[in-house]
């Protein structure tokens, strides 16, 4: 059993020291997950409260495979519903965010050649045009541990279909970059 | 070709390029030391996927603890609550058979009702500090009454002298960057000297939170209104004071920082040495700002600009003497002071005099009488007393 999953029972078990430790390690990872759907902090944090709250609450929760995946999803899950209880969205379908908000780092910006910031600037450009599923997407490749398989049950999708969405989402990106790096995405994900 | 395959679909080769730490930077050194053949592939791709860095939110240090402790507070709560329901079930069933069956109920909810003691340390963290007697809560919860003006000593061994007399310590390792408290309400202040040898001068109305012993690559300390600090010199182990909007960053020198959750400006000035200073908010790559003696650095929390000015630092810092010393400050901020120093609150019959400017100096070790009587013929006001605790100006 890996260490997680240890420390998983012990919270389970009620331990205060065992929370602390998921808490720490996955905190970074729901706050920035969460503060992409909304931009209301506040939100997020009272979220992040509940989720907590409902995990310890609930007793009879199965060890889930991969801590960081369910937590996501739980989270994901009570933003959607706090979200759409202030707004009332009709017909917001499960899984399906309204808006998730992806840009580049402005670090990358500043770090990059005058030739190669513009072309940054226009990447910027078609990765905030992407449809939010599409963004979402890609945030989770990039930002989380999640596998295509487990990416793939938080959007509702076949793991193989992950795989050929983030082909064409970094062949769409990766244009402008260089010939190796055209390659090398060819070769990862052709398969 | 298929080794290039498997990168983009590995978790541990993105956290490496998106998130990266010091485990996945050894691991991959050591994994391209083993496969030197990939080596030009992976950095270059590395270089290139770096460009893909996106934009993140990030929670402070202090927002992190803050969130933590709200959780465990309410999840300690909800187990009470869970109890006392539990009970009350089982109190109806029996209650037909006897009386005194209801009486042992009542005395064991009791028991299960009072907090535990290490629940103790999460209940005290908001920021409203209680208004009562001056406190020190140690990491093993033990809550300890303290006189007005306590000097208190944390020595290497497992020993904190409390105004002359010893109390041990248990010294945990976990927790400790919430483990300890000093509570100092209105009307009160105290001198702390922590395990390194810090000393720490709390201001009245003020909370410093911090650990037995500093085991972290920095020393943190978290800060509720205002202290002084004398930073024990450790180019290793930066000290670091953080508040609710700011951080401050130390090696080793003298200063002073107000933060009072109920002002909206934030001031820092520093005597000697040198510390920079960062918002809580700031972005990952934004530099903080730097402070050179004699200098004072004013962060107001609503329109989140930092300004540097040149100040005597006397003014700033004077209070831990028992004294303040003002020039041509608005009154309002000096009746603030004394409404902490002395613990009562005193208004102003028409609040535009508040804005009035004095300068002078106070000996707030004084009678506040007389100290009143001071400001009274510098204002040309006079103090109407409603109360023991209650005056006005006018």
């Amino acid at each position: 059993m890996d260490y997680w999953k240890l420390v998983w029972k012990d919270f389970k078990a009620g331990s205060n020291t065992a929370f602390e430790k998921i808490y720490y390690k996955f905190i970074d990872v729901l706050y920035r997950y969460g503060t992409k759907i909304t931009t209301d902090r506040e939100l997020v944090k009272d979220s992040i409260q509940q989720l907590f709250l409902e995990l310890y609450l609930s007793k009879n929760i199965s060890d889930p495979e991969n801590i960081e995946y369910y937590l996501l999803k739980a989270l994901k899950r009570i933003i959607m519903k706090r979200m759409n209880d202030k707004q009332k969205y009709v017909n917001v379908v499960e899984n399906d965010l309204p808006a998730f908000a992806i840009e580049l780092s402005p670090e990358s910006l500043m770090i990059a050649s005058e030739q190669l910031r513009s072309e940054l600037n226009l990447i910027n450009d078609s990765i905030q045009s992407l449809p939010p599923q599409k963004k979402e997407l890609l945030y989770l490749k990039f930002y989380s541990g999640l596998n295509n398989k487990q990416i793939g049950l938080m959007l509702d999708m076949k793991p193989e279909t992950v795989q050929k969405q983030i082909y064409r989402i970094l062949k769409k990106l990766k244009v402008k970059f260089h010939e190796q790096f055209q390659e090398f995405f060819f070769l990862c994900l052709i398969t | 070709m298929n080794f290039k395959m498997g990168y983009i679909n590995d978790p541990y080769f993105l956290k490496w390029i998106f998130q990266p730490d010091t485990l996945t930077d050894q691991y991959w050194a050591s994994y391209l030391e083993k496969h030197p053949e990939e080596k030009e592939m992976i950095t270059s791709l590395k270089e290139e996927l770096t460009y893909l860095k996106l934009k993140n939110e990030e929670l402070s240090d202090q927002e992190k603890v803050l969130l933590l402790q709200k959780i465990l507070k309410k999840k300690s709560q909800s187990e009470n609550k869970g109890k006392f329901r539990q009970l009350g079930r089982n109190i109806s069933r029996y209650a037909a058979v006897a009386v005194i069956f209801l009486i042992i109920g009542n005395i064991i909810m009791y028991l299960y009702l009072t907090p535990k003691k290490s629940e103790i340390n999460f209940a005290g963290m908001e920021y409203n500090i209680p208004a009562d007697e001056p406190r020190l809560i140690l990491s093993d919860g033990s809550d300890i009454k303290l006189k007005d003006n306590s000097d208190i000593q944390y020595l290497k061994e497992d020993k904190v002298i409390v105004d002359n007399d010893s109390v041990k310590v248990s010294l945990d390792n976990k927790n400790e960057a919430v483990s300890n408290q000093l509570i100092i309400p209105g009307g009160s202040r105290a001198k702390i000297t922590l395990c390194d040898n810090t000393v720490v001068h709390l201001n009245a109305g003020s909370k410093l939170i911090y650990p037995s012993v500093f085991t972290g690559k920095t020393r943190d300390v978290l800060l509720f209104g205002e202290a002084y600090f004398d930073v024990s010199k450790n180019e290793d182990t930066p000290f670091m004071v953080r508040t609710s909007s700011l951080t401050v960053k130390v090696f080793g020198t003298k200063f002073n920082i107000s933060s009072y959750s109920e002002d909206n400006i934030v001031q820092t000035v520093l005597v000697e040495g040198k510390v920079s200073i960062k918002r809580n908010d700031a972005p990952f790559y934004e530099q903080g700002i730097t402070m050179h003696p004699n200098q004072l650095v004013t962060y107001n929390k609503k329109t989140k600009v930092l300004n540097t000015a040149e100040v005597d630092t006397e003014y700033y810092t004077i209070w831990k003497d028992g004294m303040l010393k003002f020039e041509d400050q608005d009154l309002n901020r000096i009746i603030k002071k004394l409404e902490r120093f002395y613990n009562l609150t005193i208004n102003f019959q028409d609040p535009l005099k508040g804005s009035i400017k004095i300068s002078g100096k106070l000996d707030l070790n004084e009678n506040k009488y007389e100290v009143f009587e001071y400001l009274s013929t510098l204002t040309k006001m006079e103090f109407k007393e409603i109360n023991e605790k209650y005056y006005i100006m006018k």
